[in-house]
């Protein structure tokens, strides 16, 4: 069985960017053989965290997009980009290439996210992410089932 | 003609920025103005909201620092209550605000201000980010992990999770430390003390190589403020009281009760800025600046508190006659205030009643105004509530450690940009130290919201009239 981390990350008190905390509680439920992380951002010591992960889901919200637009995608290391902003900017890709750089291994990395129609200050979502949980939900059981699945 | 130049938004630091350099008509820097544009809100948000919500509700301020939050704010309910914490409650709450120092430090000084200082002001922009930290220092970056890993484990252990823990409530703590947990956690900390030790020392070494940096980052005389222990040293829980002192390391008022804070701290606004501008009443607006934070704490205590860092503590001061007055330190006391924190919770954790099952004070609210101060890792923290009989609030003020710094980020960048822009060229050196003298401060102006994707630096040259006469990108 592959080391899944599931990371969910965003503000609960900041209406869709909590989707990812609140789809990473609700995998939980359904997989709790996977390890599960709800930070309010991405920090640098979750690259260690990662590097001891098979395969990493990150599960945000996006600025960009149509609100309730899903997407799902890999993200390996780039070490040879500019990371110029390394704070609370820290993404993904900056995530996973740290770890390969300094701890010699990083996981397959999948980013599942939607993009958002408000971050206010509130704890519940807009009607275009709400709309798109399900989909997210799938997108991420997808992913868990590809690394659930033995090597042949 | 005279010109303006935007760093649009300032990279590494907590938040979003923008600085506004004004060059007259002959290129000379006029002013520079840092401003901040966005609204935090939450003082209207927990408007409603039963007081004892305010700690868990307050930590969502921010990703970087919620503890102090859930620190101010549950002594603000705590104030409300009127109750006094059992002596236990508030140590486990000490050594978790100790690890949020460690935590908050390194961060700072491991992944944001490292690369300026392992690679130098003037390396290529695209060596000079924590990748190239990491292939030049794999130690150095490794380093800072492992002590951020340290503070949120200890904020882990204690809380039941890094971000957001909610065993900090009004009136004490929601549950014990165990034996199970004690050992674990001192089991973490002769790593730390290794760590902050050798990074002293390495720190130290390279000082050398930063006198023009030292000489111009935020380097003036201003008054310095912060909380200090009984015994007159160094206390972030905020148990002890307000000192100031001058830019000759005079005290200027000591023993101030900081739940006045009203009398002796004034909030002026800027029509360019959300972030308000604190200043000391007694002086008025603008010279009342004064600075918070690391290099205010350790201008102003009498001694540190635990071995190692008043060793390091004594060494710090010999840098000046009287207070130290360059922003660039702030660099150097955050190292030592790891060091001490890591100290302090060694201390706390052997303390005979630290296992004790009497951590909280239950009782209904039986004031109408409650006021909590603590410093946070930036400097002093101040949560100020008001609630109707219902124990509802109905008002709420946050002085954000930040914000006591405004003033004083202002001037240092001006300082700054007189020193490096000329003419009126966008130069790759300048605009790094414009940003650095921000990163100094370790400002924290979080949005409290992130999403994928990231905003360029933006750097533009405008002139009177609007028009964008140069521009450059990166990020």
């Amino acid at each position: 069985m592959a080391r899944v981390l599931v990371i969910g990350y965003g503000n609960p008190v900041r209406a869709d960017d909590g989707v990812g905390p609140y789809l990473a509680q609700a995998l939980q439920k359904e997989r709790p053989d996977c390890r599960f992380l709800t930070p309010h951002q991405l920090t640098p010591e979750l690259a260690e965290d990662l590097a001891r992960a098979d395969v990493a889901i990150f599960i945000d919200a996006e600025w960009e997009g149509t609100p309730g637009e899903v997407k799902s995608y890999e993200v390996t290391p780039a070490p040879k980009r500019e990371a110029a902003s390394f704070s609370h900017q820290m993404d993904p890709e900056l995530l996973v290439t740290t770890a390969e750089i300094l701890y010699g291994r990083a996981p397959a990395a999948f980013v599942v996210s939607v993009t958002g129609g408000d971050f206010g200050f509130t704890d519940g979502f807009s009607p275009e992410v709400e709309r798109a949980i399900p989909e997210l939900m799938q997108r991420a059981f997808e992913i868990i089932d590809r690394a659930s699945q033995p090597l042949v | 003609m005279a010109q303006r130049i935007v760093i649009d938004p300032v990279t590494r630091i907590e938040g979003h920025a923008k600085i506004s350099i004004y060059l007259d008509d002959e290129g000379m820097v006029q002013r520079a103005n840092l401003h901040i544009g966005q609204v935090r809100g939450f003082e209207k948000l927990c408007e409603g909201r039963p007081f004892y919500e305010m700690p868990s509700l307050m930590a969502r301020i921010c990703g970087i620092c919620p503890v102090s939050h859930l620190m101010a704010s549950a002594k603000a309910c705590d104030a409300l209550m009127g109750v006094r914490i059992p002596e236990p409650g508030a140590n486990l709450r000490r050594i978790m605000n100790l690890a949020q120092i460690v935590q908050s430090h390194a961060l700072s000084f491991f992944h944001l201000s490292s690369p300026d200082l392992l690679l130098g002001m003037d390396a290529d922009p695209a060596e000079r980010n924590i990748f190239g930290v990491i292939k030049s220092n794999p130690k150095l970056a490794k380093d800072g992990i492992k002590l951020r890993q340290i503070g949120q484990q200890v904020i882990e252990s204690l809380g039941g999770k890094r971000i957001h823990p909610s065993w900090v409530v009004p009136g004490g703590v929601n549950e014990p430390l165990s034996a199970e947990q004690r050992e674990r956690l001192l089991a973490l900390i002769p790593d730390g003390v290794d760590i902050i030790l050798r990074t002293l020392a390495w720190f130290k070494r390279s000082l050398d190589n930063y006198k023009a940096e030292i000489r111009t980052f935020g380097n003036f005389p201003s008054l310095f403020m912060g909380m200090v222990s009984a015994s007159g040293g160094l206390g972030y829980y905020g148990d002890g009281w307000l000192r100031i002192v001058d830019g000759t390391g005079n005290i200027v008022a000591d023993h101030v009760d900081p739940t006045t804070y009203p009398d002796f701290i004034g909030e002026a606004v800027e029509p360019w800025t959300y972030l308000k501008f604190p200043y000391y009443k007694p002086v008025g607006y603008p010279e009342g600046i004064y600075r918070v934070g690391p290099l205010a704490r350790l201008n102003l205590v009498n001694h540190a508190g635990t071995p190692l860092a008043d060793q390091e503590l004594a060494e710090f001061r010999l840098l000046e006659r009287g207070a130290v007055l360059s922003s660039f330190h702030y660099h150097y006391a955050r190292l030592i205030e790891i060091l001490f924190s890591l100290e302090k919770m060694e201390q706390l954790l052997h303390h005979k009643d630290i296992l004790s099952k009497h951590v909280r004070a239950f009782a209904s609210p039986n004031n109408e105004e409650g006021i909590g101060v603590s410093e946070a890792p930036r400097g002093t923290l101040i949560h100020h509530y008001r609630i109707d009989d219902q124990g509802r609030i109905i008002w709420a003020n946050l002085i954000i450690a930040t914000g006591h710094n405004n003033l004083a980020m202002n001037r240092a960048i001006s300082q700054v940009a007189r020193h490096f822009v000329s003419g009126n060229q966008i130069q790759e050196g300048m605009l790094n130290r414009v940003e650095a003298v921000v990163r100094a401060y370790d400002p924290c102006l979080s949005c409290s919201t992130h999403a994928l994707g990231q905003m360029p630096l933006r750097v533009e040259l405008v002139s009177p009239a609007g028009e964008v006469i140069d521009e450059a990108k990166r990020g």
